[in-house]
């Protein structure tokens, strides 16, 4: 009994539209908090562990709230039964863990990286954000399919940069008299001057991130050149180091990759929209049409039962309390 | 007998009004001046503070009265005087079946009466009386092309083998008073239909229907030569007794209702005054009101359809009847004008307020837009509909007793009124019973109310019986009107046959009839004059009706008329395509002129210019409190265009005074020191996109942001947390380690802020390789790579892309839905 009426003080308490704007303007804080974080320094502030403690244990108030209201796992629509919820879940334990294990012994401290992931909270806040998101989870398998294309794609791509071209982007001009190293130019296809040759084993370009050495930097490379950023740089060094006729790898990689393919997110997100608008405006249409035939079935009623316009006319410009309004509504209409 | 009797009577009667009707007569009686006093009467009203009458239809006329006037002042008592002095004219009006006195309202005291100034294009009362009572009658019907459902069912009510707008007209008019047999009159009453609108102008109002009551009401009266009260009074005392008696009932009434009770039963209805946009509209519902149902349809000049030597008897039987309708019907509705707001109620019964030629014009759009309303369906309207019926059924009766049919009439509206009280108790379980005990409930109620029927209840139950046929057909109004023709027609022959034998029986029931309370009857059937048609029209849009075809406007006395007369005119300025495109073309010298700004400018160039810079201001700023002026400030903000127009001319209106601010405005200068209040002048640029205004498209264009504007918004917020988990991460990973030997590369990690325009520059995807460069050289490569790219993807690809989608989708959707609204309006 008392169980019961716990529960339903739970239940009215987390229904409560103020109960969602206080969990709201909490994780608002708590981003306010992360966001002075400042990463220069190792150590964060006490006040800093001190405000994460508090947020800590808000969260932990509002999702016990939430299952003492609802249920944990076991009935039907438990608190566990709502992916957002484990969501929630997910972060406050991990958020435990990372507090534990500060003194312990394991390093599980990265755990404490998931604090970031505190503003997805705001997701399970907001209905707008959450149709979006599930709008967005029901296009995922189609954007899989995109995705797998796409990967298909970089892959030939990469596989034939990574056969043609692995380790050629290490060379540079070394001059054989100083010794000296020009690190701007790759070399191979384009000769260096005199007292100079071209050396190989060098470091890669860009710090090491540009090479076809290994599939995974090509399909970097490969991506980077879709993404149409920087993709002349590679093109040039790859010119400089194998020969013009990479241009033949670039100019369809790119022509198909960024122009064709990459649109097809573009295509596979409209056509969910679309689906999505779609059926909403339909159950609106629908719900519609079902007034409409009660509405005729009424009418029907009422002409079986031999009322005339002017009866039912009369009867409503004669009715004084929902006359005026009834008026109204007619002369809007008829206005339209 | 009796009726060639009667009919030779009035016919005697018409020639003496041929002889004496003038151009002049016929001017003055518009003016209700002189015998034709039903065409339009202006009188004050102590209630009323009227005013002018502007009129451009009428112009033609009333500039011949206004010569006139200036050389022979219309004398201000000339009706009074004349109805009251002498008896022969006295006489003619009862004769016509409409006296004078029921022309004036019983405030009218008299002699307080000021006569009708009529300067150019204007019909001034002044205020000086308190009789300010404005009676309108005799306005003339809307020519409009009619309706061919319309048509058909006239034609088939009026037995004719071809349409005739004219006969329709004349028959369908909504006050087909029957004119002298002066032909100019009738031509000019043909030619310049005469609307009063009170759009814009007009507060409340209050519509009443004078009794019709004429001295000569029963057949008794009919029968005598002379006048019974020979003492030529006002007002009452010239009335028969029991015309007088009504009367006096009628007064008491306007008296009580004057104190705030009993609206009940009452003659005086009020009208509402539709408030649109600060702008009060009403109608001046002249309606036909006959008091008889269909009698007024048939004008007098009907006569000349009448022509062919083949329909000899048949004119021979229209004129006797015609007489009778010209006797007893009731033709006049006045309008009171009162500036007390307390008094207005909603319209009940509104549809027998309204003209019922609006019925013609307004049937093709009403035809598809109307529907059954679910409501109420009380009993007793279904019985005020039979007594329509029995008033069909007895005709003839009715006409040989005006008063009887008034009486009944009056109590049928008592019956109305008090529905109004009853209906919502009895809806449904009404309805479901109503097929059966229709007819007998029928039956027994004409019995109990009118024992002294007896005689005529063949004829009752008999067009009960075809009433009932029609009804079951009448459940959409495209067949309303053929049903109301088929069920009209056969009414008729039923009365025609019974019409030479109740004419006795009737005599009696007069005075039973009589006897009952007082009142108006609200919904007068008629065969065909619109009325059947006009309860399906919103009242409301009625009025909206009437203001578009209206031609003449009231305005009140004092400033108030005149500003609204002045916010009219404004209006009429402001919203006119020539003032648009003159302001589009200064919107483009404004543009051009703000494009020769330059840098290193001469002085006199910019000062010159800064000169312009203010005409246009006061240019724009003008226009804007004229338009607010005009249309009122709701009806201003009602554009969203008009807001940025208005913004525009707010913030140059800043600029000037903040940053150019001269003399008492100086003070204001002050506030120069905040180099944001500069960012005003940029401001300067909006006015281009006035220029949108006129864009077509621009429509479509909004619509569709204002569709998704709230998608968008989510999307953004959408954004805004994923950039700042992806930031937060960012920090974790790389806060503080991009410190290379060659320098800390601008987009980095340090901070928040740093962090954020980071991600944000990774979203746009401009240069988003350097930040992996970076990446990769403090990290593990994978992560690294993974981080950017899984950030690019569901930032740029998925959310950016989820913008475009939902655009598109929008700007299909709105596409489709306009190309729809085409169809259904084609």
């Amino acid at each position: 009994m008392v169980r019961y009426n716990v529960q339903q003080a739970c239940f009215f308490f987390t229904q409560n539209p103020v109960f969602e704007t206080i969990s709201l303007m909490v994780i608002m804080a708590n981003c306010v908090v992360l966001a002075m974080d400042d990463p220069t320094v190792s150590e964060e502030k006490p006040w800093q562990s001190n405000a994460d403690y508090v947020f800590q244990a808000l969260y932990t108030f509002e999702i016990s709230l939430k299952i003492m209201a609802l249920g944990f796992v076991f009935n039907e629509g438990a608190y566990l039964r709502d992916p957002w919820n484990v969501l929630d879940i997910i972060i406050v334990v991990f958020g435990y863990l990372s507090l534990f294990n500060v003194k312990g012994g394991t390093d599980l401290k990265a755990l404490r990286t998931f604090r970031v992931l505190r503003p997805l909270r705001a997701i399970s806040s907001v209905e707008g954000l959450r149709i979006l998101i599930s709008a967005l989870v029901t296009s995922l398998p189609l954007l899989m399919d995109t995705i797998v294309i796409l990967l298909f794609f970089f892959m030939i791509f990469a596989i034939a940069g990574l056969q043609l071209w692995h380790g050629i982007l290490r060379s540079r001009c070394m001059n054989t008299v100083t010794g000296d190293v020009n690190y701007d130019y790759v070399c191979g296809s384009y000769t260096c001057g005199t007292d100079s040759i071209c050396a190989s084993g060098l470091g890669n370009p860009n710090y090491g991130a540009t090479h076809f050495d290994d599939i995974f930097t090509a399909l970097l490379a490969v991506f980077q050149c879709v993404t149409m950023e920087g993709w002349t740089d590679i093109q040039l060094l790859t010119v400089h180091a194998f020969g013009p006729s990479a241009v033949i790898f670039f100019t369809p990689l790119v022509l198909i990759g960024s122009f064709f393919l990459l649109n097809f997110t573009l295509a596979v997100i409209k056509s969910r929209v679309t689906d999505l608008y779609n059926s909403r405006r339909k159950e609106k249409q629908m719900a519609k049409m079902k007034k409409v035939v009660d509405t005729n079935k009424v009418l029907q009623h009422e002409a079986e039962n031999k009322i005339t316009v002017g009866q039912v006319l009369g009867a409503k410009y004669s009715d004084d309390e929902d006359g005026p309004s009834a008026k109204i509504s007619i002369f809007s209409r008829l206005t339209r | 007998m009796f009726l060639a009797q009667y009919a030779s009577k009035t016919n005697g009667n018409n020639n003496q009004r041929q002889e004496g009707a003038t151009m002049k007569n016929v001017y003055r009686s518009m003016l209700g001046f002189d015998e034709l006093d039903r065409e339009l009467l202006l009188e004050g009203s102590g209630e009323t503070e009227i005013i002018n009458v502007q009129s451009r239809k009428v112009s033609p006329i009333l500039e011949d009265i206004i010569s006139e006037e200036d050389e022979n002042p219309l004398d201000t008592s000339s009706l009074q005087n004349a109805s009251n002095s002498s008896v022969s004219n006295c006489q003619q009006r009862r004769q016509r079946g409409l006296s004078a006195g029921f022309m004036r309202s019983p405030a009218t005291k008299e002699g307080q009466r000021t006569g009708l100034r009529v300067p150019a294009q204007k019909i001034e009362v002044p205020a000086a009386g308190q009789n300010r009572r404005f009676v309108f009658t005799g306005m003339l019907g809307i020519r409009r092309p009619v309706p061919p459902e319309v048509r058909v069912a006239f034609m088939a009510q009026e037995g004719l083998d071809e349409f005739s707008d004219t006969f329709f007209s004349q028959n369908v008019a909504p006050l087909n008073i029957p004119l002298p047999a002066s032909n100019s009159c009738k031509d000019i009453f043909r030619q310049t239909p005469l609307h009063l609108d009170m759009s814009s102008s007009m507060v409340d109002f209050e519509l009443s229907r004078l009794p019709s009551i004429s001295k000569d009401a029963t057949p008794a009266n009919i029968e005598h030569e002379t006048p019974p009260s020979a003492a030529p009074e006002k007002g009452p005392a010239m009335l028969p007794p029991e015309a007088r008696q009504q009367f006096q009932s009628w007064r008491d009434i306007e008296k009580r209702q004057g104190q705030g009770q009993g609206t009940e039963g009452t003659l005086t209805r009020r009208g509402t005054v539709l408030r649109e946009q600060n702008t009060m509209r009403t109608a001046v519902s002249t309606s036909v009101c006959s008091s008889v149902p269909g009698e007024t349809a048939r004008p007098q000049n009907m006569l000349s359809k009448f022509s062919g030597p083949a329909r000899e008897d048949e004119k021979a039987k229209w004129e006797a009847g015609e007489r009778l309708r010209e006797k007893y019907v009731l033709k006049d509705i006045d309008v009171l004008l009162s500036t007390s707001s307390s008094d207005v109620q909603p319209i009940k019964a509104a549809p027998q307020t309204i003209v019922p030629a609006i019925a013609t014009t307004i049937i093709p759009p009403y035809k598809m837009k109307v529907r059954y309303e679910p409501t109420v369906l009380p009993e007793e309207e279904d019985e005020d509909e039979q007594t329509t019926a029995r008033h069909w059924a007895t005709r003839d009766e009715s006409m040989s007793a005006a008063g009887d049919s008034m009486s009944r009439s009056m109590t049928s509206s008592r019956r109305a009124s008090t529905i109004v009280s009853r209906g919502k108790k009895k809806k449904r379980s009404k309805s479901k019973s109503k097929k059966k005990s229709k007819k007998g409930r029928t039956g027994s109620e004409s019995g109990s109310k009118r024992p002294a029927q007896s005689s005529v209840k063949d004829g009752l139950s008999n067009s009960n019986a075809l009433q009932s046929t029609p009804r079951k057909d009448q459940d959409s109004i495209s067949v309303a009107g053929s049903v109301l023709s088929s069920s009209r027609k056969s009414v008729g022959k039923d009365t025609a046959t019974e019409r030479g034998k109740n004419a006795e029986p009737a005599k009696d029931d007069s005075e039973e009839e009589t006897e009952q309370e007082p009142g108006v009857r609200m919904k007068p059937r008629t065969p065909w004059s619109g009325q059947d048609v006009l309860p399906l029209c919103d009242p409301y849009m009625a009025v909206y009706v009437t203001g578009f075809m209206s031609e003449a406007r009231v305005w009140k006395r004092g400033w108030e008329g005149r500003t609204r007369w002045a916010r009219n005119v404004v209006k009429a300025v402001v919203t006119s395509k020539v003032l648009e495109n003159v302001m589009n073309l200064l919107v483009i010298v404004n543009t051009v002129l703000l494009a020769m700004d330059r840098y290193n400018q001469p002085d006199a160039e910019s000062s010159a210019f800064s000169t312009m810079n203010i005409i246009f201001t006061g240019i724009f700023a003008a226009e804007m409190v004229a338009k607010i002026f005009g249309l009122g400030l709701v009806g201003y903000l009602s554009d969203t265009m008009n807001y940025l127009d208005g913004a525009v001319v707010i913030f140059s209106l800043m600029e000037i005074v903040i940053l150019d601010g001269q003399g008492a405005l100086s003070a204001f200068r002050t506030l120069r020191v905040f180099r944001a209040v500069r960012m005003i002048r940029t401001l300067r640029v909006l006015r281009v996109a006035r220029l949108l205004r006129s864009l077509r498209s621009m429509q479509l264009i909004i619509e569709v942001i204002g569709k998704t504007i709230s998608s968008f918004a989510y999307i953004g917020l959408m954004l805004l947390i994923l950039i700042f988990i992806y930031a937060l991460f960012g920090m974790q990973l790389y806060g503080g380690k991009f410190d290379f030997s060659d320098g800390k590369p601008r987009p980095n990690f340090d901070s928040f802020n740093g962090a954020f325009l980071t991600m944000f520059q990774v979203l746009t995807m401009e240069n988003w390789q350097n930040v992996l460069y970076s990446c990769m050289r403090v990290e593990t490569p994978a992560i690294s790579a993974i981080y950017l790219i899984t950030w690019i993807f569901i930032g740029n690809y998925i959310l950016l892309n989820l913008f475009l989608a939902i655009m598109l989708d929008a700007f299909t959707e709105t596409d489709d839905a306009m190309d729809e609204d085409e169809e259904v309006c084609v």
